[in-house]
């Protein structure tokens, strides 16, 4: 099983919350950064676990979960520029927080009410995708954009181990390499698509493909939100000055089921999430923080305080959320009125209008 | 407040789920996010959390019960005076505690488990010099199933003895590389690249699992099969495409074989002649005992000896005579409709039944032989094709021919025309019948000639004027060969 990451792994924080110096990469974080780090991972994987029971109560239809990978979307999320667009998959709930995006707004998605939810311009986040892969070919676009603007930034885009063995990655890889895209392939290997182990994905390490399409690629270890930052935040300067694109593999884990569909137990073993355990993101910052005297016992239960009433606050707007009218639909297509979507849109409202029994709100304010 | 939970839907789409058991109990006070029971869908056995914190008034199902999504399965009540505050039998357990028990999924449902900060470093933990985290963390309380623990380095339990019994068998703790078991044992876990996939759905259902592709599966609905009866042949155990078609087949009246390349080009060709020219078929009865006797003489002929000369070779003969004599005959209608294509010369085709089905191969210049040379012709081109060796040049570009039905015992027929060509001549078997001659009747043998043509390019006039030549060649060949 996939456990180790070899020799190769970049790590500066250990399983055990140690701190260990790296002959390339190095951060130094305040007390007070370290403590914002520890608080950002413990409210992501809250709101993860309030959006998994929510689906359990019967308020979603589907969850992805990102437990697991908080460090690796915590870590990669901080080392950009809040200017800087990040394209994520599905599963980034840990960047959307770091972004801003309110997690009720991401539930909206995931129960079915809205079709994205927020302006990707209002937080530098795009909509997630779920067609795997297509993001990446998205931001390299965006990102040639930026190279073209003369803008000196970077663009980070999120995909997965499976991803890797899409086309559309490779037209992405291809296309960033020779035009020197200012972009930061950020591929976390959580060691399965779906039920796909690694190995039916690569016979090499993924950071390792980089080189044949000619950037450089490095493997960090994806549970530690220092090692992440540090890595993803040099790749970015890199990309900022003009250096191309490079490919950062986060060795890290997915925890929890692909979905709520799944069942994993179904396909994995118990012993395979112990090891992982073990490796667990949160626990080594917390052990690191509570050694070092940065973070208290106390200061450690007010944390746990506010994620509890993160999950409340998820839990009572969900719940609260209004379902949309069925006419929205035809608002979120063009930015502008639109004859065609005016014509569908009074045709549902008048088909609506011809039930007996309507709900009130079938044709309500659908216009614009 | 009394709140009703209702079965969700916890897959996509699902319509119900079973409840496998119940985690609390009438009475019980419950927090949210609390596990209450485990139920198992068509997709997953998951654990369903507390919507709501309060006292459980009743449950609404028994385990077993396969309860439609939506359906209530439970109610608590939630009064503030009845469990806002959790009791000493359900204490608060420390937040971080209720963190990881709403997790579920696969690791860490289990409080206890989940619990943070053990306070002994696991026996394997990788690097002694690893100061533990323990002696600073806020030390919990024990967990509602507080009880042993086995501590780690880090925080997690390890969790032996999952309450959902769905550990893999007999997998050995880091172990790299594990060969598949012996084949056939396909209820057994399967390891790939080392890691074990735990196939719960086959150790449940057992062995007699379907699997077929999608396609597969909706092939077997168009045709009605129903894939529980089909024996699997493919990989694994699964139904191909050529099991369901053959379990149709069985299980159908007719069998439907398919078509060789000739039989198809038979069928496409004679549809095609059938539904484009209008056919006119006439025919005439020829006495044609002294042909015979002529053949017989024939095969007393040493210097004869190995030539076919028989009703056929002068059929042949007196066929490729008169459309050399009446070009029109031997043409094709162009494909603007608005020519002829007259042929200099007349290539006859020659139905023969091969063994790969009816092939027409031809005697080029055939207008230009003799009785020899159309006798040794048709010996080697019907030897050949019947030994299914004709060269495809060979079938193709005849403008005229012959189908001798005789051959099979029949008198005569209404031949369609081989496709590009304006007509065919069917020859009958020759048969000893009462005949008038000079006003007696006497036995004398006679075959009957029916010819097929197109009406668009040959008139009745022309149609019977050629079949009436070869009629006369066949009754009297020797004095035709003779005089010409
Ligand atoms: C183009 C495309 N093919 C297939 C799918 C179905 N699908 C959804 S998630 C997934 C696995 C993706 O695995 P990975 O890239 O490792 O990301 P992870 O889910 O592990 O984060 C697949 C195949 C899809 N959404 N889009
Ligand atoms: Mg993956």
């Amino acid at each position: 099983m996939a456990v180790d990451g070899g020799p190769e792994l970049v790590q500066l924080l250990t399983p055990e919350g140690v701190l260990v110096e790296h002959p390339d990469v190095a951060l130094v974080l305040t007390d007070e950064q370290w403590r914002e780090r520890y608080e950002l991972l413990v409210m992501v994987r809250r709101l993860d676990a309030e959006a998994t029971a929510l689906q359990r109560h019967g308020e979603l239809g589907l969850w992805a979960p990102c437990q697991g990978q908080e460090a690796a979307q915590v870590g990669a999320a901080l080392a950009t520029r809040p200017t800087e667009r990040i394209f994520p998959t599905y599963r980034e709930h840990g960047m959307a927080y770091v972004r801003g995006v309110d997690p009720v707004t991401l539930l909206g998605l995931f129960r079915g009410t809205t079709l994205g939810g927020w302006d990707p311009a209002d937080h530098g986040f795009n909509l997630y995708t779920i067609v795997i892969g297509d993001q990446t070919l998205h931001a390299v676009g965006y990102a040639m954009g930026a190279q073209r603007d003369g803008a000196h930034e970077g663009v980070l885009v999120c995909f997965g181990d499976g991803a890797s063995s899409q086309g559309d990655v490779a037209e992405a890889f291809v296309y960033a390499a020779v035009n020197d895209a200012p972009v930061v392939f950020f591929c976390q290997n959580n060691q399965w698509a779906i039920s796909e182990p690694l190995e039916r994905q690569t016979r090499i390490p993924l950071f390792k493909r980089a080189a044949g399409y000619g950037f450089p690629g490095v493997r960090v270890d994806g549970n530690d939100v220092l090692a992440v930052e540090a890595v993803v935040s040099a790749a970015l300067e890199r990309a900022r000055a003009g250096g191309g694109p490079t490919l950062v593999e986060a060795f890290t884990y997915r925890m929890g089921a692909h979905t709520t569909s799944d069942d994993p137990t179904r396909y994995r073993t118990t012993a395979e999430g112990e090891a992982w355990r073990l490796k667990d993101p949160i626990e080594r910052v917390r052990a690191h923080i509570v050694r070092s005297g940065i973070a208290d016992a106390a200061w450690l239960a007010e944390v746990e305080g506010r994620a509890e009433q993160l999950g409340e606050h998820m839990r009572t707007a969900c719940r609260a959320m209004p379902d949309p009218t069925p006419t929205s639909m035809f608002d979120q297509v063009y930015a502008e009125d639109h004859p065609v979507m005016d014509r569908e849109r009074a045709w549902l409202t008048s088909y609506l209008a011809g039930f007996t029994d309507a709900p009130h709100h079938a044709g309500a304010g659908g216009g614009q | 407040m009394l709140h009703e939970f209702r079965m969700p839907d916890a897959g996509e789409g699902l319509t119900e789920a079973e409840v496998l058991s119940w985690h609390v109990a009438v009475g019980d006070v419950v927090r949210v996010n609390q596990v209450l029971l485990e139920v198992e869908t068509a997709k997953a056995a998951v654990e369903l959390p507390s919507p709501y914190a309060g006292t459980v008034v009743a449950l609404l199902a028994e385990p077993g019960d396969v309860v439609p999504v939506g359906q209530p399965i439970i109610r608590i009540e939630d009064a503030a005076d009845a469990a806002a505050e959790p009791t000493a039998e359900a204490p608060a357990p420390p937040p971080t505690e209720r963190l990881h028990e709403a997790f579920g999924g696969a690791f860490g449902a289990d409080p206890a488990a989940s619990a943070p900060a053990p306070s002994a470093p696991a026996p394997s933990a990788p690097s002694p010099s690893a100061p533990s985290p323990s002696a600073a963390d806020p030390a919990p309380p024990a967990g509602p199933q507080g009880g042993q623990r086995q501590a780690v380095l880090v925080g997690y339990g390890i969790r032996e003895g999952s309450a959902k019994g769905r550990r893999p068998r007999a997998t050995p703790h880091g172990a790299e590389h594990v060969e598949p078991g012996p084949p056939g044992e396909a209820a057994r876990p399967v390891r790939i690249g080392g890691l074990e996939l735990g196939r719960a759905v086959e150790d449940r259902l057992g062995a007699r699992t379907v699997r077929a592709k999608p396609p597969v599966r909706r092939l077997a609905r168009d045709l009605g099969v129903d894939l529980e009866q089909v024996v699997p042949t493919g990989p694994e155990g699964t139904i191909t495409h050529d099991d369901v078609t053959r379990a149709a087949q069985a299980a159908a009246q007719s069998e439907a074989v398919p078509l060789s390349h000739v039989a198809r080009m038979m069928a496409r060709a004679m549809t095609e002649s059938a539904f484009s020219a209008p056919h006119v078929t006439e025919w005439v009865d020829v006495d044609v005992t002294r042909m015979m006797e002529l053949i017989r003489t024939a095969r007393g002929r040493e210097d004869l000896a190995g030539l076919a000369i028989t009703p056929l070779t002068f059929a042949a003969l007196g066929l490729a005579r008169a459309a050399r004599a009446h070009p029109t005959i031997n043409a094709s209608l162009a494909d603007d409709g608005e020519h002829l294509l007259v042929h200099r010369s007349v290539h006859l085709g020659i139905a023969v039944d091969s063994p790969r089905g009816l092939v027409v191969p031809r005697i080029p210049d055939a207008g230009e032989l003799d009785l020899r040379g159309m006798a040794d012709a048709l010996g080697r081109l019907v030897a050949t094709a019947r030994a299914g060796r004709s060269r495809p040049e060979d079938l193709r570009g005849s403008t005229i021919t012959i189908t001798n039905v005789g051959v099979f015992g029949i008198d005569a027929g209404t031949p369609i025309l081989n496709p590009g060509e304006v007509a065919i001549l069917a020859l009958g078997r020759v048969l000893a019948r009462p005949w008038v001659v000079d006003g007696a009747v006497v036995a004398r043998e006679v075959t009957t000639l029916a010819l097929s043509f197109d009406h668009r390019v040959v008139d009745g006039a022309l149609g019977s004027r050629v079949l009436r030549e070869v009629a006369d060649f066949m009754a009297d060949p020797a004095t035709a060969l003779a005089l010409g």
